[in-house]
């Protein structure tokens, strides 16, 4: 799982069956230590109803489809939870700053 | 999941036999400006998608937790077609 944070959403009329009812999200991954947006952004379903601005957690691959229950999602990537608060221990932080 | 453009069709006559009946398209990558990237795919299409239109890919294992595809070999599709993108006050209308 990774964190990152959500920052649109599309619209699509004509949709593969098992999409019915589940939003479809842009997320961009987020660097914990800063909190700025990393990388590219990607599209994910909505497991969780999260909300434009907010930090979640996402999962990749063909675990991404079981975020659902037991429907047969087709997705490679699910919003799964929202992050209300993340600690970054000391040691962690100092130990990037020495690799830099 | 990515984004990307239709801009080709596939015809193949000797093919894995679990690959007949289901359209095979090439699929431009695209970024969510609307500009493209360097990559291309060929996807399996489930719902009917046409030349020029955008479309949503999955990759990957995830391809195959459907009805249609369980068990066959296939690492790419077309689930859907994107209309419109809203990033903060941007409206996109692909």
């Amino acid at each position: 799982m990774f964190l990152a944070k959500v920052i649109g959403k599309t619209w699509s009329n004509h949709q593969h069956y098992s999409y019915d009812g589940i939003e479809i999200k842009i997320i961009r991954d987020v660097n914990p230590e800063t909190m700025e947006l990393i990388g590219k952004p990607v599209f994910a379903l909505d497991a969780v109803k999260a909300s434009i601005g907010e930090l979640v957690a996402y999962e990749v691959s063909a675990e991404a489809g079981k975020a659902f229950g037991d429907k047969k999602i087709l997705t490679d990537t699910s919003i799964t939870a929202i992050i209300d608060s993340a600690t970054v221990p000391d040691y962690l932080k100092l130990k990037n700053q020495g690799d830099k | 999941m990515i984004i990307g453009r239709v801009i080709g069709t596939i015809v193949s006559t000797v093919k894995d036999p679990k690959y007949k009946g289901y359209k095979l398209l090439v699929v431009q990558e695209m970024n969510i400006d609307g500009g493209y990237e360097k990559n291309s795919h060929i996807s399996i299409d489930l719902i009917g998608a046409g030349l020029d239109e955008v479309v949503m890919v999955v990759s990957g294992a995830a391809c195959r937790s459907s009805l249609e595809t369980n068990d066959k070999g296939i690492d790419s599709l077309i689930t859907a077609k994107i209309e419109k993108i809203v990033i903060g006050d941007k409206q996109i209308n692909l």
